[in-house]
């Protein structure tokens, strides 16, 4: 069990700044022996706390620390409030360098922006830095991504060279399509380094057509994904699996009113090194609130 | 126990494909999940561009907040623009949409 406290801290100022942070908080409680006591252990993590400059309708600087821009997965899921799994993808540490971080800066923008297409791109260079709560590693990549606006289809590749120790690569593929017809949800993401490659599939089908989306059916979710890693040269931060494991997940999510929601799943793990099943079962509650008094309106 | 991790994968790769297969049946229709703005003070055309805009950015990834104040959808919408790659003209749009 662990209670996990995550909390945001997001200030405009004037049209073009903008800082933000996200810290992750929480408290795993574990029992080491089946018939032991119960121990617990605090984790705080400074996930990202970077400043955001819009220079220009395609180009956005962010300094500080941020979420690694490899594939899909870390930018935009690992919120618990977001991810329709509480589980991360096993080839989650591929391309992020484990923690999912990195120190330095970033560009990022819409290169191209037609009714048609959009056309993105992200680079970043992250520096070696072993200052507590913000250690990363030295390392340099980008991302390129096409989205078809009508269709709601993204596939975007992604790159990362790490700078120090081996010197690898890292290279990553991803799709995502939420067809406009349906409340459906498909993504994927196939990821290769030294260490391994893999990739997930993931499907996800809200009732919502069924009495619309807040009536007692409608706030239903069903999530189905697949997983599967072959595992390459031996991961000394034991962050990857040493084996080839696949991996077949069912979850059900409930979205409550005020931003309630409760998720179980299950998965069941095949490895050579012994099969085991995964359940997870999550309430997540997000709020907001002003910190500051100031000006009512929301206008720039 | 192999063939039973075989079928839990070809099961789950299954309801991918049926998933798929439901999307391409679908004629498109307007959002489903779409927050139902309110119209006070601001025209309906600007409010339907950022209802549709943030069908199509923000919902990839999540539902509308509930009940955002003005000061909180601008900090949100300006956090969302970095992400989501969104212009000025969205960034307003969006704004109009969640707080109306």
């Amino acid at each position: 069990m662990q209670p996990i406290l995550a909390p945001v801290f997001a200030a405009p100022v004037g049209n073009r700044w903008l800082f933000e942070s996200r810290v992750d908080l929480r408290e795993l409680i574990f029992q080491p022996a089946r018939s032991g006591p119960y121990q617990h252990q605090f984790f705080d993590t400074i996930e990202y706390a970077q400043v955001d400059y819009n220079a220009a309708p395609w180009l956005t600087i962010v300094a500080g620390r941020f979420l690694t821009p490899f594939n899909m997965y870390n930018e935009r899921f690992t919120a618990v409030w977001i991810r329709n799994l509480q589980d991360a993808p096993i080839i989650f540490p591929v391309g992020t360098r484990t923690n999912g971080y990195s120190d330095g800066f970033m560009a990022r923008g819409v290169l191209l922006s037609r009714k048609e297409y959009e056309l993105y791109y992200t680079a970043y260079f992250s520096t070696f830095t072993t200052i507590n709560k913000l250690e990363s590693g030295r390392s340099a990549g980008g991302r390129a991504a096409i989205f078809f606006p009508s269709t709601r289809l993204e596939l975007g590749v992604s790159y990362q060279r790490l700078l120090q120790d081996q010197r690898t690569n890292s290279v990553g593929a991803y799709l995502s399509w939420q067809p406009g017809s349906v409340p459906l949800a498909l993504r994927g993401e196939y990821a290769h380094s030294p260490l391994g490659q893999g990739y997930w599939i993931e499907g996800a089908y809200r009732f919502s057509r069924f009495r619309g989306p807040d009536s007692v059916l409608g706030r239903l979710q069903a999530v189905g994904r697949a997983q599967q890693f072959v595992h390459g040269t031996p991961d000394l931060t034991g962050a990857l699996p040493s084996t080839n494991v696949q991996r077949a997940e069912f979850g059900w999510n409930y979205y409550l009113p005020h931003e309630v929601r409760l998720n179980a799943s299950y998965g069941r793990e095949f490895s050579p090194a012994g099969d085991r099943n995964v359940w997870n079962f999550a309430v997540t509650y997000r709020f907001l609130f002003p910190m500051f008094p100031g000006r009512s309106q929301a206008q720039p | 126990m192999r063939r039973f991790g075989f079928c839990s994968l070809a099961l789950v790769i299954g309801w991918f494909l049926v998933c798929v297969l439901v999307a391409l049946a679908q004629k498109p229709s307007p959002s489903a999940d779409a927050k139902p703005a309110a119209s006070s003070g601001k025209t309906a055309l600007e409010i339907h561009d950022g209802e549709r805009l943030f069908h199509t950015h923000c919902g990839r990834c999540h539902n509308p907040p509930e009940d955002l104040s003005p000061r909180e959808a601008r900090a949100v919408v300006r956090q969302m623009k970095v992400r989501a790659n969104l212009s000025d003209k969205d960034e307003r749009a969006l704004l109009k949409f969640l707080a109306p």
